[in-house]
């Protein structure tokens, strides 16, 4: 249970996807003009996730190495595919103003590096990651909307150009990192304060370089 | 005609910049290394795989997905498409000799690159160009992506140099940057209307 919840504050809080990792920025940036596109993107990348890290870690020790890259892409294309339908079905607004960025998902780091770790077949902590991402990336959009609304309504006919989004999220992101370091500052003795007080942020974009190569 | 492939053309590489405007290929783009050298190599990357991959494209949904009226399976198909395309890539620079031949292969399967691919092959077929402007448009949108991170690449060297308040070092500041930077492009779509 412990783990669990371990788990959940891993991928929400302490290494959110979008404010602390960067992943699904292009997304993030043009997405979240209004609330309603956030949610539908949000809640698709977390029924993608979750499903797909479900379907590959249930599928991991029958699919032959060689050709994990490929059932990867249908696995995960498959339920963009679905994802894209049921909007465009029940949501066509939403399915509009989300446009080519659900079909990108596909392709989208987040993704990526949620699947890879389903390789070991442990559903469930598959499923745990992957919904736990999901609705980290999730509240990140949503919460960014809502900023972004705000700032529009106090600069009455600010335009929508993805800049703001650029500048809010560098904002969050400095937010997230400086709360981060606050909650080192508070684990540790009182005489390490001073250490870490210098500490190097979390949101480092270098190592999201390394894990692709 | 003309007219229209050279509009074509501006708001590829300006106007509707993948990455600040558009930010169809935002995704993985501030982890990308920066200086010169090493743009172009992965600019060379993206534009031999976008274009490839935008070509092929226009054969595979004008006859095959179109006349069976699968058009729903497009997103399956593409990205298939676009992996075997990066691969078979990948497969040519290891038989070519040079050494900057090895050094292009690793920018190859990259998030920026996969993404700006599918995006141009969805975009391609949503706004219903043909095969000429295809290609021209991914072509020079790879160009688009190539000037946005040399102009990036130079602003990180500024930053480089700066010291941020310690919360702001790091990606923070260089997504301040990118909002200025992105402000500064916006002036372009002005230019297309």
């Amino acid at each position: 249970m412990k783990n669990i919840a371990m788990i959940f504050k891993k991928n929400i809080l302490t290494e959110n996807p979008l404010f602390v990792r960067l992943l699904g920025l292009s997304a993030a940036l043009v997405v979240t003009e209004s609330i309603f596109s956030a949610i539908a993107m949000g809640v698709a990348v977390a029924a993608v996730l979750f499903l797909s890290d479900v379907t590959l870690a249930a599928l991991g020790k029958i699919i032959p190495k060689q050709t994990r890259a490929v059932a990867y892409i249908l696995v995960v294309c498959g339920f963009v595919t679905a994802a894209e339908l049921i909007l465009g079905a029940y949501f066509p607004t939403e399915r509009e103003a989300v446009g080519i960025f659900l079909p990108l998902i596909a392709l989208s780091e987040m993704v990526i590096a949620s699947v890879k770790k389903t390789h070991d077949g442990d559903l469930l902590m598959a499923a745990l990651d992957g919904i736990s991402t999901g609705v980290g990336y999730l509240a990140a959009l949503v919460l960014l909307a809502l900023i972004r609304d705000a700032v529009m309504c106090l600069f009455d006919g600010a335009e929508a150009f993805p800049a703001l989004s650029f500048i809010i999220i560098g904002a969050a992101a400095a937010g997230a990192s400086k709360l981060m370091t606050l909650a080192d500052k508070k684990l540790k003795p009182e005489g390490k304060n001073a250490d870490c007080s210098e500490g190097e942020p979390v949101s480092d974009s270098t190592d999201i370089g390394e894990e692709i190569k | 005609m003309m007219c229209e492939l050279i509009m074509l053309i501006v708001a590829a590489v300006l106007a509707d910049n993948y990455i600040w405007h558009k930010c169809y290929g935002v995704d993985g783009f501030f982890s990308l290394p920066s200086g010169i050298r090493s743009s172009l190599k992965l600019t060379s990357a993206l534009t031999v795989t976008v274009g490839v991959s935008a070509a092929l494209s226009y054969f595979v949904y004008n006859y095959i997905l179109a006349p069976l009226h699968v058009e729903y399976l497009k997103t399956i198909v593409f990205v298939s498409l676009i992996a075997a395309v990066e691969w078979s890539l990948s497969l040519l620079c290891d038989r070519l000799p040079s050494r900057v031949f090895s050094d292009i292969k690793r920018y190859i399967p990259i998030s920026v690159t996969g993404c700006a691919a599918l995006a141009v092959i969805l975009e391609n077929i949503e706004s219903g160009r043909g095969f000429l402007q295809s290609v021209l448009f991914s072509v020079f949108t790879a160009i688009g992506i190539l000037i946005s991170m040399i102009v990036f690449s130079a602003v990180r060297e500024r930053i480089k140099l700066s010291s941020p308040p310690s919360a702001f070092a790091g990606a923070p500041i260089e997504l301040v940057a990118a909002g200025l930077a992105a402000l500064a492009f916006s002036g372009f779509y002005g230019m297309m209307i």
